[in-house]
C-alpha cells in the first residue's frame, strides 16, 4: 500500500514539474487603454483564455484611460522584462512611443484594436516586430447586411406577395435608423446599400422594397424610438403621420436597452405572447451592452446584460459581432510564434492577414 | 392463439421475465422525475436568475425537508390499514404517479420576471409538492419487491434489472437533455427545461402504469414501509455508532463520494459551459465515463471473493484518487485534446467509483456483523439509519456548500452560460478538486478507518459462527441489497 501511494506521489510530483512550466519565463504585458469598458473587458476575457491555451503567461495593466499613464506602465513593463507587449492604445502618441520602445527593446509589439494607428506609427518608425489586429470594418456592413436581407426574403410570402414584416400592406419595408438623424446619412447608408444589394442579387420571388422611414431625430435612441412610433409635427406646423417603421437599425449597441424600454411603451418586442415584434438589429461587442430584464438598475450585476442575451431572450433579431475570440487567437498565436522563435504568422489564419494587420471579420449572432 | 400464462400452485402468474421488466419499468419511472434534479440548481440561478448564496440557503432547507418527509410520508402510508382493491402500495405508486406528471415540472416553472419573494414560495412550494409525490411513489416501489416474491433468486433478480431500469432512467435524460435544454451559446432555455420536464412526466407515469398493471403480488404480508424507530438514546447509539470502526469508515467513504459528485455536478455543467463552450455534449461525456461500472459490474461478485470487500473497494478508492490527481495537474486546455484528457480521467474514476459501488451496501452489512462481534449486540436499525442519516446530509449539504464555494470563486448567475474565463478556469480546478476530496475519503474511509480485512472478516464470521462466507449473514446482505439497487448512481436517494 505504502510503495503504491509512493510511486503515486512520485509520479503526480513529476507531471506537475512537466505540465505547469509556462513556454515563457517574464510575463507578456497587455496594457488596456481602459480595460473597465465594455469592450476592453470582453477582449481581455477571450485573451485571457488564448493565452492559457498557447501557455504564455502574461499580466493585464489598465491606464484608465491616461495617456501619460499608459506610456509609464510600457516603459515599466520593458524594464520588467517583459518579452512582448499586447497594447490598445489611448492614442497614436502612446502607440508610437511603445513602438520605438518596443523597438528599442527588440521585442514584439502587438497593437488590439487600434483602427488605423499602425499605418500612421509605420510612417515614422519602422520596426518588422509589430502587428495590428482588429476587426475587418468592411466585413460590418456587407455580413449584418447580407443577414437583414435574408430574413426579409425569408419572411416575404410567395403566394400573396405579402412580406410578414410590412405590417402596414403597403408593398414596402419602411425602416428606420434609431442613431442616424440626417436624411443624407440614411441615404447613404453603407448598410442599407448593402441590404439591397444583396435582395437585387437574390434569386427570390418576391424581393422586398426598403423604404426610408422619415422622423425626427432627438438626443437619445430612446426618444428617436419614440419620435419614430409617434410621428412629429413638422417646422411649419404641418402634422406628420406616424411612421410605423417596420425595420430598426441600431448601429450602437449601447443604446439597445433605451430602444427596448421605448419600444415597450408601444408593446414591442417586450412580451412575445400579447405584443408584435418589429424586426431590430444592431452591432455590438460581444458583451455588455445595457439591461433589459433589470427595470431598475439596483445591482451592477443585474445590468450586465449583453446584446447576446436581448437576442437570446427575442427581443432582438441579430447582432454583428466583434470576433473577439478569433482576434485573441490570432494575438496569442504570433506571440507563441515569437516566444518560440518561429515565423510569427504561422498557423494565423491567412484569410485574416494583410501584411501586418490582421483584420477578422465580423460574426453574425442570433 | 394467445400464449397460455403459467400459473404458480396458488394461482399467481409464474415468476418470470415480466415480472421484472416491470418492476424494472417502476425505477424507470421514478428516474424520469429524477434526472432533471440536478439541473435544479444552473435552473434557478442562470435562467431564473435567483442569487447563488440565497438559493444555497433554500437548497438547505428543502433538504431538511426531504429528510422528514420520507419517514412521515412512509408512516402515512403504514397506518393506513383500509383494504385496496389492487394492493396498497400499487396504489400509491399510482396516485404518487398521478401528481408526478405535473409535480416535476412544478420546480421549473420558467418565469424569471418574478419578483423575488415569488420565486423562492415558488421554488419551496414546488420542490415540497415534487418530493411528497415522488416519496408517495417511490418509498412503496422499494418495498413491493419483497411483495412480488419470496424467493431469493427472483429477488436478486427484480434487484438486477430495477439497476437496469435506473441506469436507463438515469442514461437517457443525461445524454438527450443537455441538447435540448441549452441553447447554442451554452445557456440554459427556461422554457425548454419546463417542457421537458412535462415531457417526461407523462413517460414516468407511463413506465408506472405499465409496472401496476403487469406487476404481479404472490406474498400477502402487512409490510412497512418505514422503519420503526428503536426506543434508543441518540446519543448512546451516536457514540456506538462512532465506535463502529467498519461503520465510520464505510460512511465516511459513502458521505465523500456524495459531496464530490453530486457536488461538483454544477461545477461539471459550468465546466462545459462556460471552459470548454460544449454543453451540449455534457450528456454524452457522462455516458462515456459510466463504461467502467458498466463493464466492471459483472465481474464483482468474483474479484470480492478472490479479493475481499475493503482490499477491492481500496484500490477502487485509489483508482479514483489517481484519476484526481490527474484531473488536476493535466494540462486539461478549452481544447478538444483538453476535452480527451478530461474523459480520460472520468473513465478512470469512474472505473474506481464502479468498484467501490459495487460493494458499498455489503460493506454495512459487515459493519453491523462487526457490532455485533465486538459487543454482543446487533444494532442493525440504528446502524443503517445513521448511515442513512450522514448519506443524506452529504447528499443535501453536498451542493449547498459547492454552490457557496462557486460563488466565492466568482461565479455569477447573471453571466449564465457565458462565465468569464477566469471564473471558468476556476470550475475546471474546482471539479477536479471536488472529484479529488471524494476519492480521499473514500480511500482514509476504506483504506485507513474501515478495518474488516480479508483475513479479519473470515476471524469475525468464525467467531461469530458462521461460515467463511459469512453465509448466516447472507440474508441481511440480499436484504440490504434489495433495499437498494445494486448499482449505485448518482441519483440515489436513500
Amino acid at each position: 500500500m505504502k510503495k503504491i501511494l509512493a510511486l503515486v506521489l512520485v509520479v503526480a510530483l513529476a507531471l506537475t514539474a512537466m505540465v505547469s512550466c509556462s513556454i515563457n519565463d517574464k510575463e507578456v504585458a497587455v496594457i488596456w487603454a481602459k480595460q473597465t469598458d465594455d469592450f476592453s473587458a470582453t477582449m481581455a476575457d477571450a485573451l485571457d483564455r488564448a493565452l492559457y491555451i498557447e501557455n504564455i503567461k502574461y499580466k493585464h495593466y489598465d491606464a484608465n484611460g491616461d495617456s501619460d499613464a499608459q506610456k509609464k506602465l510600457v516603459d515599466d513593463a520593458i524594464a520588467g522584462g517583459a518579452p512582448a507587449l499586447v497594447l490598445n492604445p489611448c492614442n497614436d502618441v502612446v502607440a508610437l512611443h511603445a513602438l520605438k520602445a518596443a523597438k528599442e527593446a527588440n521585442i514584439p509589439l502587438i497593437f488590439m484594436c487600434a483602427t488605423g494607428i499602425l499605418d500612421t506609427v509605420l510612417n515614422l518608425v519602422q520596426y518588422d516586430k509589430v502587428y495590428s489586429i482588429d476587426v475587418d470594418a468592411a466585413s460590418l456592413t456587407q455580413k449584418l447586411g447580407e443577414r437583414i436581407a435574408k430574413d426579409l426574403i425569408e419572411n416575404a410570402n410567395d403566394k400573396d406577395k405579402k412580406n410578414d414584416y410590412d405590417r402596414n400592406g403597403d408593398g414596402k419595408i419602411s425602416y428606420a435608423f434609431t442613431d442616424v438623424v440626417s436624411l443624407e446619412a440614411i441615404g447613404n447608408s453603407l448598410l442599407v446599400q448593402a441590404i439591397e444589394k444583396y435582395i437585387s442579387e437574390s434569386n427570390a420571388a418576391v424581393k422586398p422594397v426598403l423604404e426610408a422611414a422619415i422622423f425626427a431625430p432627438k438626443l437619445t435612441a430612446g426618444e428617436n424610438v419614440t419620435s419614430i412610433f409617434e410621428g412629429f409635427t413638422g417646422a411649419e406646423g404641418n402634422d406628420k403621420v406616424a411612421t410605423n417603421a417596420e425595420l430598426l437599425l441600431s448601429m450602437e449597441d449601447g443604446d439597445i436597452d433605451d430602444i427596448l424600454l421605448a419600444m415597450r411603451a408601444y408593446q414591442l418586442n417586450y412580451n412575445k405572447l400579447v405584443t408584435h415584434f418589429i424586426p431590430l438589429y444592431t452591432v455590438g461587442v460581444s458583451a455588455n451592452a445595457g439591461s433589459l430584464l433589470a427595470e431598475t438598475a439596483k445591482d451592477e450585476e443585474k445590468a450586465a446584460y449583453s446584446v447576446m442575451n436581448t437576442i437570446d431572450s427575442g427581443y432582438v433579431s441579430a447582432a454583428a459581432l466583434e470576433d473577439d475570440d478569433a482576434m485573441a487567437t490570432a494575438a496569442a498565436v504570433i506571440l507563441r510564434n515569437f516566444i518560440k522563435g518561429n515565423e510569427p504568422l504561422k498557423d494565423v489564419v491567412a484569410d485574416y492577414v494583410d501584411g501586418k494587420k490582421i483584420s477578422v471579420p465580423y460574426t453574425i449572432y442570433g | 392463439m394467445a400464449k397460455e400464462i403459467q400459473l404458480d400452485e396458488n394461482g399467481k402468474r409464474k415468476f418470470g421475465i415480466l415480472d421484472s421488466i416491470s418492476y424494472a419499468a417502476g425505477d424507470f419511472g421514478c428516474n424520469m422525475s429524477f434526472a432533471l434534479k440536478s439541473t435544479l440548481i444552473i435552473f434557478w440561478t442562470q435562467f431564473m436568475k435567483m442569487d447563488s448564496i440565497l438559493y444555497a440557503l433554500l437548497l438547505i432547507i428543502v433538504q431538511v425537508w426531504d429528510a422528514i418527509n420520507d419517514p412521515l410520508i412512509g408512516s402515512i402510508i403504514d397506518a393506513d390499514k383500509r383494504k385496496y382493491k389492487r394492493n396498497k402500495f400499487l396504489t400509491y405508486i399510482w396516485f404518487g404517479s398521478i401528481g408526478l406528471l405535473v409535480a416535476g415540472a412544478l420546480c421549473f416553472l420558467p418565469i424569471p420576471n418574478a419578483y423575488d419573494w415569488a420565486k423562492i414560495i415558488i421554488f419551496i412550494a414546488g420542490y415540497v409538492v415534487w418530493d411528497a409525490f415522488y416519496t408517495i411513489a417511490n418509498v412503496p416501489y422499494g418495498s413491493l419487491l419483497s411483495l412480488i416474491s419470496n424467493d431469493t433468486a427472483d429477488r436478486a433478480s427484480l434487484s438486477a434489472w430495477r439497476s437496469i431500469g435506473s441506469i436507463l432512467g438515469n442514461m437517457v435524460p443525461m445524454v438527450i437533455l443537455p441538447m435540448i435544454i441549452y441553447d447554442q451559446n451554452n445557456n440554459i432555455v427556461g422554457m425548454n427545461v419546463f417542457l421537458a420536464a412535462l415531457i417526461m412526466g407523462v413517460l414516468g407515469f407511463i413506465s408506472f402504469q405499465f409496472m401496476i398493471r403487469t406487476t404481479e403480488i404472490r406474498v400477502e404480508e402487512d409490510l412497512k414501509v418505514s422503519e420503526e424507530a428503536p426506543k434508543v438514546n441518540i446519543l448512546v447509539a451516536f457514540k456506538n455508532f462512532m465506535l463502529n470502526r467498519p461503520a465510520v469508515g464505510a460512511t465516511l467513504a459513502a458521505m465523500g463520494m456524495f459531496i464530490g459528485m453530486q457536488g461538483a455536478a454544477t461545477a461539471v455543467t459550468v465546466l462545459f459551459q462556460s471552459y470548454f463552450k460544449n454543453v451540449q455534449v455534457s450528456g454524452i461525456i457522462q455516458l462515456f465515463s459510466m463504461i467502467p461500472i458498466v463493464i466492471f459490474t459483472p465481474l464483482a461478485r468474483k474479484m470480492v471473493t478472490k479479493y475481499g470487500k475493503k482490499e477491492l473497494s481500496t484500490v477502487g478508492a485509489i483508482c479514483s484518487v489517481v484519476a484526481g490527481v490527474l484531473m488536476l495537474i493535466l494540462p486539461i486546455t478549452p481544447t478538444v485534446l483538453g476535452m480527451v484528457l478530461y474523459v480520460v480521467c472520468q473513465l478512470i474514476y469512474s472505473l474506481g467509483l464502479g468498484i467501490y459501488s459495487t460493494v458499498s451496501w455489503a460493506l454495512m452489512g459487515d459493519a453491523i456483523d462487526y457490532n455485533e462481534w465486538k459487543t454482543g449486540t446487533r444494532e442493525e436499525g440504528v446502524v443503517y439509519s445513521l448511515h442513512s442519516f450522514f448519506r443524506k446530509l452529504a447528499q443535501g449539504a453536498g451542493p449547498s456548500i459547492v454552490l457557496v464555494i462557486m460563488a466565492a470563486l466568482g461565479y455569477s448567475e447573471y453571466h449564465g452560460g457565458n462565465q468569464t474565463f477566469l471564473v471558468a478556469l476556476n470550475m475546471r480546478y474546482l471539479v477536479a478538486a471536488l472529484y479529488l476530496l471524494a476519492a480521499v475519503m473514500q480511500f482514509v474511509g476504506l483504506a485507513l478507518i474501515y478495518n474488516l480485512d480479508k483475513k479479519t472478516l473470515a476471524q469475525m464470521n468464525k467467531d461469530l459462527g458462521r461460515d467463511e462466507n459469512g453465509n448466516e449473514a447472507a440474508a441481511e446482505a440480499v436484504e440490504a441489497a434489495e433495499a437498494a439497487p445494486a448499482l449505485e448512481t448518482v441519483s440515489e436517494e436513500a
